[in-house]
């Protein structure tokens, strides 16, 4: 993949907007509304770069200084911001095995993370540390199919949250990986894991149904995909489930070259996305929705609008 | 070029689905996804809010970090079936286990998940260095099992395509998890003997697919291997890393 220059120099989003404010000229025309959803995955408590000593491919990448500019950036050139992380935040410098994911969880705040899920290793420094992480900050913990019992995270851990983004109703929700094998007992206590796919469709459909969410986003630490079937993943979970619009994927550490679309089980597309690890890459969906009085879709046949948005796609792949 | 198409299969997807909300319709009309490699670049300098944040935690940390504890004499490579890195890894973990057990011990293994960097530069080796190698706070533990227990990791050494283990260890395998042969101490495996070996503690809770090992009893000390290396290097005269070489101890067959 060809290296991106930043949000700025890109113009991608000062090409949206002229688009879109020229929409009201057309008469009587729909009203369009954008949410852009930023995420991230396995940072794994890289606070630092990696040292910039030419030792590997990734001397010098990731950062969250230079993840935060890049987050207000894009701030600056939208207006309706999510910001994602699924899972492992935790584990992968000393500054998780001396502070214990305080500075992760602080910085993740400054950013102003909206919400994240919990992964395998975001219990390593046990869930009585992780709910103290969670009371800390402002950000939202969710996960749907951990039955969190007698843990102090029952407290603070919810199964799903639904965000007004002007307007745009998107309900955010969590799905963790199996525990047993991967985390030591005593760290998780006696948190039950639940079945993935049924529970992840189960609050999709409460989210879509009953809460009327204009987009449902799944948070998922399961992985991307693995060879045995019997290891849930983003890609199954994509295909047997409905209710699903799109899957913020980790663990797995995959460097998707571009998101992934798999038809769920009612036909209906889900976009899979991951962005590798250590908070090298930043990923971005941009999500329009067309408001009006019809229940047509005006703009999803539109050919000039289709035309036009075709258009604002920088071909760098 | 994907974007475009993924935009496209999208806008068909939502043709016709709308939401009901006091006679106003949303539709996704279009998705479109991109994303950002956070690297070294003038127009993304570092946010000064973040710095700041980071900046007392850092001077602890790098206080601690810093902190020289050895010099290695050749650069090392973590490898499959074996590296460098890996020998030096494994054969501290057998010293230093050797040093804690009251019997005697047979051979030490470590995961090759365990150890996260790909070099270890010739140089000064900090203990910063040594948390880069090993950030988990893996335990040092040490099981005694019998042979048909023994033999089920070995196969599943060789199935990984090979383990960081100590200097004790002869294993040729297949890629299937098959044992070809195994020496342990120069002498041949015996699958009725008792053998007592080091290992992380994350392995002998069954991680990695070691389930045959998660009913073993541990003997633990309460000593994270990362220490234990940190230790080693700080103990040793006069503090020079000799290379431990690729010798054989595992060798995978291709088919």
């Amino acid at each position: 993949m060809k290296r991106r220059t930043f949000v700025k120099a890109m113009g991608y989003s000062s090409m949206m907007y002229p688009l879109i404010g020229s929409v009201p000229s057309l008469l009587k025309g729909p009203e369009l509304m954008q949410l852009t959803i930023l995420h991230t995955n396995d940072v794994h408590s890289r606070i630092e770069p990696f040292p910039a000593d030419g030792k590997g491919r990734n001397a010098g990448k990731g950062g969250a200084a230079r993840r935060a500019t890049l987050i207000k950036d894009i701030r600056e050139d939208v207006d309706q911001v999510l910001l994602l992380d699924a899972g492992d935040i935790f584990q992968g410098t000393p500054y998780f095995n001396f502070f214990g994911g305080e500075l992760e969880f602080k910085l993740m705040d400054e950013m102003e993370y909206d919400a994240a899920t919990i992964g395998n290793h975001d219990f390593d420094a046990g869930h009585e540390v992780l709910k103290e992480r969670c009371d800390a900050a402002s950000f939202s913990m969710l996960n749907c199919n951990y039955n969190l019992k007698d843990s102090p995270l029952r407290k603070i851990v919810q199964p799903y949250k639904i965000f007004n983004k002007g307007g745009i109703k998107v309900g955010v929700f969590g799905v963790g990986i199996r525990l047993d094998g991967l985390v030591p007992k005593q760290l998780y206590g006696d948190i039950e894991v639940l079945p993935a796919y049924e529970m992840a469709e189960k609050t999709a459909t409460l989210l879509k149904e009953e809460e009327k969410c204009d987009l449902v986003v799944c948070l998922s630490h399961l992985g991307y995909q693995y060879e045995s079937p019997n290891y849930p993943s983003d890609v199954i979970m994509a295909a047997s489930t409905r209710n699903i619009d799109i899957i913020i994927g980790g663990h797995t550490h995959t460097f998707l070259k571009t998101a992934n679309t798999v038809r769920d089980k009612d036909g209906e597309w889900v976009i899979i996305n991951q962005v590798g690890w250590a908070g090298i890459m930043l990923g971005r969906i941009d999500v329009t929705i067309e408001k009006g009085k019809k229940a047509k879709c005006f703009s999803c046949k539109n050919e000039y609008l289709q035309h036009a948005v075709d258009n604002t796609i920088i071909k760098y792949k | 070029m994907t974007t475009f198409s993924i935009s496209r299969i999208i806008l068909l997807l939502f043709l016709g689905v709308s939401l009901f909300n006091c006679k106003t319709y949303l539709h996704v009309a279009d998705i479109n996804e991109d994303r950002y490699e956070i690297e070294p670049h003038q127009d993304l300098p570092e946010d000064e809010a973040i710095t700041a944040i980071i900046a007392p935690y850092k001077a602890q940390l790098d206080d601690k970090m810093n902190r020289e504890i050895g010099i290695n004499a050749e650069k090392m490579y973590k490898a499959r079936p074996e590296g460098e890195l890996g020998n030096w890894v494994a054969d501290i973990l057998f010293e230093e286990a050797s040093k804690l057990y009251e019997g005697e011990l047979d051979f030490a293994v470590q995961n090759h998940g365990g150890l996260r960097i790909p070099i270890l530069n010739a140089g000064p080796i900090t203990v910063r260095d040594i948390y880069e190698v090993m950030p988990f706070d893996n335990e040092l533990v040490i099981i005694e099992a019998r042979g048909v227990i023994v033999k089920q990791l070995f196969e599943r050494i060789a199935a990984k395509g090979g383990w960081p283990v100590s200097k004790n260890i002869r294993l040729v395998g297949t890629k299937e998890g098959k044992i070809e042969s195994l020496y342990i101490n120069s002498k041949p495996f015996d699958e009725t003997e008792t053998y007592a070996f080091a290992l992380p503690d994350y392995i002998a809770n069954g991680g990695d697919r070691c389930v045959f090992l998660e009913n073993q009893d541990q003997i633990k000390f309460n000593v994270l291997i990362r220490d234990a290396i940190i230790t080693h290097l700080e103990n040793e005269e006069p503090g020079i890393v000799q290379l431990a070489p690729r010798e054989g101890r595992i060798k995978i067959l291709r088919d």
